[in-house]
């Protein structure tokens, strides 16, 4: 039996049932009308409004989100560069134009020109603006703001603090406001956006510091420390000092958009990074004392190892040419290339015109100077003359370009003279003109007779008149001569005497003081004509003299201008009283002595190529004065005694100015 | 809506409050210490001489063949008197070719008196201003100028004292004994001088003459450098202890009451000595004693300055000399 109840359930269940068809039917015919109209006006998508809204939500979310992209970016690796080409090589025209439009991309292209700019421009100002134009752009728009609060402290103190060094400003200033800035960040990502805290602050001194250390590299960090601590780069390093455009890799390798353009473009960047990093062959850098990290400072360091390391041909360019021209010797014709090239860029500066007979003479005084280390006694310009003796004849060109041969117009030269010192400078010009084809010349008559400067400057004109015999077709080349006699070039020399000390304490003493008192181990003097280069001590650039161990004197004159030392009425290298000195090597010419001395002889002056640099003699210095002897003192407490000594070179040198005469039958 | 308007307001918030908290701690965090209780104990933490160069006292750039004046204050904020020696306040370290100092003639016997330390009756410690006439000569040729460098020397003598009461239990094992605790190491952070007595290690040696070893580490604990450390006395309940410097970083002082530093110790840190004394205890029970120590030792203080010497005749703007 079955109850009344169960009976009452299955009646409900029965027109649940009845209801559930009833609801399929509609709907079967739902669809079918759906079905028919969709034949007519197309497909009908309920969905397709949210799905669009949905793909542009996350597609905005991509590009927003830098935990996605702009935080893989810097992936910086060549994978991904890789993957883009293979991946890219299907993409369109249109792609590549897009890619342009990308940030990293716009620095890349902005960095690249602005780092052959700015190397040519050697401004410090200006590469401070650059710099801090792509720091800034590089935190708004690469980095997506991560890291802004460290970059803009870090701009202030870097700027307006000079990137002073003190533990005081570091430690009072600077770094609690970094702590601050990161921590104000952490707290508005884990407000505002979906990133914890932790994430937010570490966010802001990764990213900060990726820029800031960007910055740092591309105006001259690498080079800066290497100066600071003294250390001797590898040539590894000095290629990376010299040769990579830090923003515009930065900007290349945090692209987002990937098109062939920008995966080729990859590629190449880490192709030039290998070579770069395979090609190297220059040479050692001198020490620098480390005062602050200011822009002024590393833009220094930077022209100092731009200095030594100039003109050399950038690795690519050599190691194109070699395995093109010689691929079995490939390695040593790159090495040949770059040092051939760092000769000709060092006679370049100092103002030689290439292809001119000074020229060649200048090449061939380096090459001896590299491979002679008699020479190595060196000095350095002192950067606190500002202004020094300088001259130079510039021919009036105007009228010498097509000359007839019936009519030969004045020949006119300036001759310009700037005599800081006001010193008594006597002037001898001279002229000829000299056959290019067969060097037969004819001696001109300077009109003017010589005259003495003693003013701080000078300008005055003279005429070169020709025999009226001389006859001139074709082309010959006018020369200027101008011979200054009796200019006087000083130069100096530090040392610190330390008495008996032991190496440790030599070591902290040097660290603690001498390092500070004398920056400079070579001798320092204007950028003059010719100078006494010397050096006083147990090896050469040692600053530190001890008083048991043998020290000498080694000195050469050396020709640093663009013309020939003529003569040197006399020299003097003054140590000061006290001082016992043995000559070691006497020299075989002229009266020539290791402290005194002068050199009259036409035939060693008048060699075809002139040495740039006259050794002096050796001497070993036996006694050393008293009061430098006797350190440390115990009277009055000193522990070492610094020194500065100087030398003065009395000489006439010969400055020559030419240009060409096209001399024809023009009337 | 409104709900999470009201949320993101209670975080900013709390985001403001957290922000002034740590401003709040780094403002206070740089204030010093008032001294104003009578009671306060000036032989504490890590005091010494300060000096100085007054404002304007050289000048920042002198001309050349000029002569200025060099205004130096030392002030001590030790708790010990200290002496310094003849010629040991003094300008070293310049290029005599382009200064010259000199002491001024008035200010010969200025420092040759003690200067007080800290004390309940002279709580700013003893100060004193010290000439020197300095002299700026010729620059180089037409240098435009001379970056001079010269060191402040300050070379003195002065002492240290330590006082602390520690417990004696000659009887380690000793389980009735409800006197004092030993504590086998203690650690001090300064008696008011650059030297410190940072470490004190109690070692007993049970038997039936205990024997106890104290084994006190000194260090220098200031700005400058220690020459020479000398133990004058070392009492414990004011009997004399026997005690030699021992295993410090300075060969030339082991075994002896003397210690002479050489500046090159400073490569592998700070200057520190270890002073070992022994005694032997024939009391049976422990007690609490006073451990007295007093050291005298000679110091440098040292300090760089720049001066400039300009060429008059040079206009920067124009890069030219008049």
């Amino acid at each position: 039996m079955v109850s009344s109840e169960e009976k009452a359930r299955r009646k409900q269940l029965f027109q649940a049932e009845l209801q559930r068809r009833e609801q399929q039917a509609a709907l079967k015919e739902r669809l079918k009308a759906a079905q028919a109209q969709r034949v007519v006006n197309g497909p009908r998508r309920p969905l397709q409004f949210l799905v669009k809204a949905e793909n542009s939500l996350k597609a905005k979310e991509e590009e927003e989100s830098p935990k996605k992209k702009s935080l893989s970016m810097p992936s910086f690796g060549f994978g991904k560069a890789m993957g883009a080409t293979t991946g890219a090589a299907a993409a369109t025209g249109k792609k590549a134009v897009d890619a342009i439009s990308d940030p990293g991309m716009i620095l890349f292209i902005v960095g690249l020109l602005s780092f052959f700019f700015v190397e040519y421009a050697n401004n410090v100002i200006l590469a401070l603006m650059i710099g801090s134009l792509f720091l800034f752009y590089s935190a708004f728009f690469i980095l997506k703001n991560r890291g802004i609060i460290v970059v803009v402290i870090f701009w202030i103190w870097y700027v307006y603090m000079g990137g002073a060094l003190e533990p005081s400003v570091l430690l009072t200033n600077l770094m609690p406001l970094v702590l601050i800035g990161m921590i104000v960040h952490g707290i508005i990502s884990k407000i505002y956006s979906k990133e914890s805290f932790a994430q937010g602050v570490m966010g802001e001194l990764i990213y900060g510091g990726i820029a800031v250390l960007i910055f740092f590299l591309d105006l001259g960090l690498l080079d800066f420390f290497v100066r600071a601590f003294n250390y001797q780069p590898t040539p590894l390093v000095i290629s990376l000092l010299r040769f990579v455009p830090w923003w515009g890799l930065f900007g290349l390798f945090t692209t987002k958009k990937e098109s062939t353009l920008i995966g080729i473009l990859k590629v190449l960047a880490g192709v030039y990074l290998i070579i770069i990093l395979l090609t190297s062959t220059i040479g050692t850098i001198q020490d620098y004392n480390l005062n602050a990290l200011g822009p002024k400072a590393l833009l220094e360091a930077k022209q100092q190892t731009a200095q030594l390391t100039s003109g050399a041909e950038n690795p690519l360019k050599s190691q194109l040419i070699c395995f093109w021209q010689d691929f079995a010797n490939a390695p040593k014709c790159v090495d040949e290339r770059q040092k051939d090239s760092i000769i000709k860029s060092t006679c370049k500066s100092q103002g030689f015109q290439e292809g001119t007979a000074l020229f060649e003479d200048c090449l061939t005084a380096e090459r001896i100077k590299k491979d002679n280390p008699t020479f190595a006694v060196g000095g350095s310009y002192d950067p606190t003359i500002k202004n020094p003796t300088t001259a130079k004849i510039t021919i009036d060109k105007s009228l010498t370009q097509a000359i007839d041969a019936s009519y030969l117009p004045p020949l006119i030269a300036e001759l310009e003279i700037k005599n800081p010192r006001k010193q008594q400078i006597e002037v001898e010009m001279s002229c000829y003109v000299e056959r290019r084809l067969d060097k037969t010349k004819v001696i001109g008559m300077v009109e003017n007779p010589p005259t003495i400067v003693g003013d701080s400057s000078y300008k005055g004109t003279f005429v070169c008149t020709l025999p009226p015999e001389a006859v001139l077709k074709d082309a010959h080349t006018l020369h200027f001569e101008a011979v200054l006699q009796n200019l006087e070039t000083s130069s100096w020399l530090q040392r610190a005497f330390v008495g008996d000390m032991s190496p440790p304490e030599i070591d902290i003493l040097t660290k603690k003081e001498i390092k500070l008192v004398i920056p400079k181990s070579d001798s320092q003097g204007p950028a003059e004509f010719a100078i006494i280069n010397f050096d006083l001590g147990h090896a050469l650039g040692e600053v530190v003299v001890k008083n048991k161990w043998p020290t000498f004197l080694r000195a050469n004159i050396e020709n640093k201008g663009t013309g020939r030392i003529v003569q040197i009425n006399n020299y003097n290298i003054d140590l000061g009283t006290g001082f016992e000195l043995v000559e070691s090597s006497p020299s075989t010419i002229g009266s020539i002595g290791c402290l005194k001395g002068s050199l009259i002889d036409e035939k060693f002056f008048n060699e075809k190529v002139q040495q740039r640099k006259i050794p002096l003699p050796l001497c070993k210095v036996t006694k050393l004065p008293e009061e430098l002897e006797a350190l440390p003192n115990p009277e009055t407490g000193e522990e070492w005694v610094p020194k500065e000594f100087t030398a003065k070179l009395n000489y006439n040198y010969l400055i020559v100015a030419q240009t060409n005469l096209n001399i024809g039958v023009y009337s | 809506m409104k709900e999470n308007k009201q949320k993101e307001g209670k975080k900013i918030g709390v985001g403001i409050v957290t922000l002034i908290v740590l401003m709040i701690l780094l403002v206070t965090g740089c204030t010093t210490a008032d001294i104003s209780d009578l009671s306060y104990n000036f032989k504490q933490g890590v005091t010494e001489m300060h000096m100085k160069q007054l404002e304007n006292a050289p000048p920042k750039q002198v001309y050349p063949n000029s002569n200025f004046k060099v205004v130096v204050e030392v002030d001590n904020q030790g708790a010990y008197p200290i002496s310094i020696a003849e010629n040991g306040l003094r300008i070293s370290g310049y290029l005599d070719k382009y200064f010259s100092f000199e002491r001024a003639f008035d200010q010969e016997d200025t420092i040759n008196y003690p200067l007080e330390g800290r004390s309940l009756t002279n709580p700013s410690g003893d100060k004193i201003i010290v000439e020197f006439d300095g002299k700026a000569k010729q620059l180089f040729e037409n240098a435009v100028e001379y970056n001079g460098k010269y060191f402040l020397k300050a070379e003195y003598s002065s002492k240290v004292e330590f006082v602390d009461t520690i417990c004696i239990n000659p009887n380690l094992y000793s389980v009735y004994d409800s006197g004092c605790e030993i504590q086998n190491q203690k650690s001090y952070s300064g008696q008011g001088a650059p030297i410190a007595i940072t470490k004190l290690e109690e070692i007993t040696i049970p038997g039936v003459a205990s024997q106890i070893e104290f084994q006190v580490e000194v260090r220098n604990l200031g700005q400058g450098r220690l020459k020479k450390l000398t133990l004058n006395k070392a009492t414990l309940g004011g009997e004399e202890l026997v005690c030699i410097f021992t295993g410090s970083n300075s060969e030339s002082g082991t075994g002896m009451k003397e210690i002479m530093f050489q500046s090159s110790q400073d490569i592998g840190g700070r200057e520190q000595a270890l002073i070992v004394c022994d005694k032997i205890v024939r009391e049976r029970s422990s007690y609490p004693t006073t451990l007295f120590l007093d050291l005298s030792y000679d110091y440098v203080l040292e300090q760089q300055y720049n001066l400039k010497i300009v060429n008059p005749n040079y206009n920067a703007n124009l890069n030219t000399y008049s």
